[in-house]
């Protein structure tokens, strides 16, 4: 269910500034893959090619393969509209739209052509439930997202991106906005995640990274500085680069 | 250097790690030194020192968790938090043994030996000196210095089992010796854990290095 | 001491210098209001003696009723063109169009055309429609007139109200698999749309008011029934020609009459347009 991702040679530029530079990487299926490194050095905008949202960066080119399970990302013909469904995506900011809880939810089904209630009712129940926000808004379906908390909020966006049954989830720093009760809820569930969906998450927290990820890459300046077992980063990083950066001697 | 006052605490917890490791280092010679010398007024005062050092150990490993608590280290620094816990309970478990040391020599009283103390002091001589070396190889961050002090196990091993077959020997020939015999084994046995321990002080600077876990005492 | 200051808890109030500037800011707005009634009020005052049945619905002759019925079809006309194609415009150059050399171009052209005066316009159409095209002095080139007036402000409006909508909601929008057509028609217009429309009212109700452009595109006089080729004069033009040219006796508080029946409509605008914004924002 859950594909592997593959990248090779991943190259992408802004303009004429380069954003990435030769990135290759894998990451098993169902696996979790924490993103670190300091600001500006690239990891977001990995994230964004894994489901093309890099498109919309003006003057972006992209260079390589990427693999996500049987989609070649970058390839020409490739559905992106497919694709998206497949990876999901969870943003930095809580975005719920300014409609109802309910309505949130079916967006997705809803684009994708699902019209019957019945089934929308049951997909909108199923998704609040995986994203564990089920027991504090049922029965306030026809209430306005915009009522909900910061945490419910982001993950009412959870359940929604769950609404059209990826199989990845991208995670942009889902928990920057939100406070250490609903930052936990959040882990909780990418824990929980675990095995079902390949997910890949950017946190500039690293202890989030510890307890949630199975591997961690280190991105500088645009690089894939080293990836590995989470363990083994946290505990004994190969490379100096990474070694300043988790001790804070940068 | 961003995270400044957490790496000058991280300092300060090595000083004070090396401060512990250099009183047990002198527990050990003193306490042997009051078996050969026969002077039990030092054996006492080895006795009471052992205080000391159990209340350094309980400060040290106080700072390692308050730091693991409030600065979460990670990489090498986590390894150097996680290498000073296990650390001093090496040490001060090689503190328990130089009291023990500083037992029989208070048991033995001016009892005559059984025969003339060589091998003991040797061992002695030798553990003490692997406990310095593995001091010096943890200040030095040296991977070199830890695997040149593991490899005096070798010898300490070798010594114990002499001082074990001759004090058998003895023992067996002359049974108005085993008390004494006894706790003379009690003596190279306490000295042979504390080399074993040392050894593992290597394998800690080691893993602290490399981050690489290595069995070498076998 | 404490415990007397905290006794009678009661809500905090705004520092000094806050007080201090929301009294002013408040003095202001009661001067505007004051203002404004004092020019309505003698103005209704003015315009009761002409204020009857047969002026405002009459077909006699010094009845207004075909200025009214001018005014309303032109500018319903103008904006029922210029509205879709400003839609358009908008919905391209926020939406679909990659920033460009074209769109800046567009942006500068819009601006241009905003700020030069309406007169201008009039006789550029005078100058295009009636003299080159031989167009009557006429409804229809009345409502290209506004419509060209018009069109350049409500492209703006309509970019205006398109950009408040928050790129983070096309983002989720699209990482769902949302095309961005789907995007715009299910997520942004729904979004943008109340205001729009009250943005859209505001302009309508300047139209309303617009002379300058009119006097030689639609005319200065009404002709026996309404047509799109017939002359266009409408309430405001109306109201300016009373005001300079006046003959009769009662001009002055015809003048005043066509004045409130102006008002009027703008006011019915802008409130209409509210209500429609604001009942479409609650269904959103």
């Amino acid at each position: 269910m859950a594909p592997d991702i593959e990248v090779d040679s991943l190259d992408v530029w802004y303009g004429q500034a380069r954003a990435l530079k030769e990135v290759t990487l894998h990451l098993g299926p169902g696996k979790v893959l924490a993103l670190i490194g300091p600001s500006g050095c690239g990891k977001s905008t990995f994230l964004r090619v894994l489901n093309r949202m890099i498109d919309r960066a003006p003057q972006v080119r992209v260079k390589g393969a990427v693999r996500v399970g049987a989609f070649e990302v970058l390839a020409g013909d490739v559905d992106v509209t497919a694709l998206r469904r497949t990876v999901g995506m969870v943003f930095q900011q809580p975005n719920p739209f300014p409609m109802t809880i309910f309505d949130n939810v079916a967006y997705g089904p809803r684009i994708a052509g699902l019209r019957q209630m019945a089934k929308l009712r049951q997909t909108v129940e199923d998704s609040l439930k995986k994203a564990a926000l089920w027991d504090e808004v049922r029965g306030k379906l026809r209430r306005s997202a915009m009522s909900l908390s910061g945490g419910q909020q982001q993950r009412l966006c959870i359940a929604r991106a769950l609404a059209v049954n990826p199989q990845v989830l991208l995670l942009d720093e889902p928990t920057a906005s939100l406070d250490p009760v609903s930052t936990a809820k959040i882990e909780e569930l990418i824990v929980q995640f675990k095995t079902h969906y390949t997910m890949v998450i950017v946190t500039h927290n690293l202890q989030q990274a510890a307890r949630v990820s199975d591997a961690v890459a280190f991105f500088e300046h645009g690089r894939l500085v080293e990836m590995g077992p989470t363990h083994d980063i946290f505990t004994a990083p190969r490379e100096r680069r990474t070694e300043e950066f988790l001790t804070g001697r940068v | 250097m961003i995270r400044q006052s957490f790496h000058q605490e991280l300092a300060q917890l090595e000083q004070e790690l090396i401060r512990m490791g250099a009183l047990v280092e002198d527990q050990l010679r003193r306490a042997v030194r009051s078996l050969t010398d026969r002077n039990i007024t030092l054996a006492r005062q080895v006795i009471e020192e052992d205080d000391r050092v159990d209340a350094m150990e309980m400060d040290i490993e106080r700072r390692c968790l308050t730091l693991l608590a409030l600065q979460q280290p990670l990489a090498s620094d986590l390894r150097v938090v996680s290498t000073a816990l296990k650390i001093i309970t090496d040490l001060e478990r090689m503190a328990d043994h130089a009291s023990d040391i500083a037992k029989v020599t208070v048991r033995l009283n001016q009892e005559p030996l059984i025969k003339p103390l060589v091998d003991i002091p040797e061992m002695a001589r030798i553990a003490s000196s692997m406990v310095r070396l593995a001091l010096n190889a943890y200040i030095h961050r040296s991977i070199e210095e830890a695997m040149t002090m593991i490899r005096l196990d070798d010898d300490v091993d070798h010594l114990y089992a002499r001082v074990f077959r001759e004090l058998l020997d003895i023992m067996r020939t002359r049974p108005d010796t085993v008390a004494q015999g006894t706790y003379l084994l009690f003596v190279a046995n306490y000295i042979e854990r504390v080399a074993d321990h040392a050894t593992n002080l290597g394998e800690w600077v080691i893993y602290m290095v490399t981050g690489q876990r290595k069995e070498l005492n076998d | 001491m404490a415990d007397r200051q905290w006794r009678g808890a009661r809500p905090l109030k705004p520092p000094g210098q806050g007080r201090a500037a929301h009294k002013i800011l408040a003095g202001m707005a009661v001067l505007a209001v004051l203002l404004l009634l004092s020019v309505i009020i003698p103005l209704v005052a003015q315009a009761v003696p002409a204020l009857n049945a047969a002026f405002l619905f009459g077909r006699a002759p010094g009845s207004i009723a075909p200025e009214a019925v001018n005014t309303v079809t032109m500018v319903a006309i103008s904006a029922a063109v210029s509205f879709p194609l400003a839609l358009l415009a908008g919905l391209y150059l926020v939406e679909f169009a990659r920033p460009s050399r074209w769109t800046r171009a567009f942006d500068q052209f819009t601006g241009t055309v905003l700020s030069v005066p309406s007169i201008v316009v009039g006789l550029v159409v005078v100058d295009v429609a009636v003299v080159r095209w031989h167009w009557p002095v006429s409804t229809l080139t009345g409502i290209l007139a506004l419509t060209l007036m018009n069109w350049p402000l409500t492209v703006a409006l309509v970019v205006e109200a398109l950009q408040s909508v928050p790129g983070l909601y096309r983002d989720g929008s699209w990482a769902l698999g949302a095309s961005r057509w789907q995007t715009v028609t299910r997520l942004i217009l729904p979004l943008a749309l109340p205001q729009m429309i009250e943005q859209g009212g505001m302009a309508v109700a300047r139209l309303m008011g617009e002379t300058a452009v009119l006097i030689y595109t639609a005319g200065v006089n009404v002709g026996p029934g309404w047509a799109l080729g017939g002359p266009g004069e409408s309430l405001a033009v109306h109201l300016w020609l009373l005001r300079t040219e006046g003959v009769t006796d009662l001009a002055s508080s015809q003048a005043a009459a066509t004045g409130v029946v102006l008002l009027g409509l703008v006011f019915l605008v802008l409130w209409g347009s509210r209500r429609l914004a604001e009942w479409l924002q609650d269904t959103a």
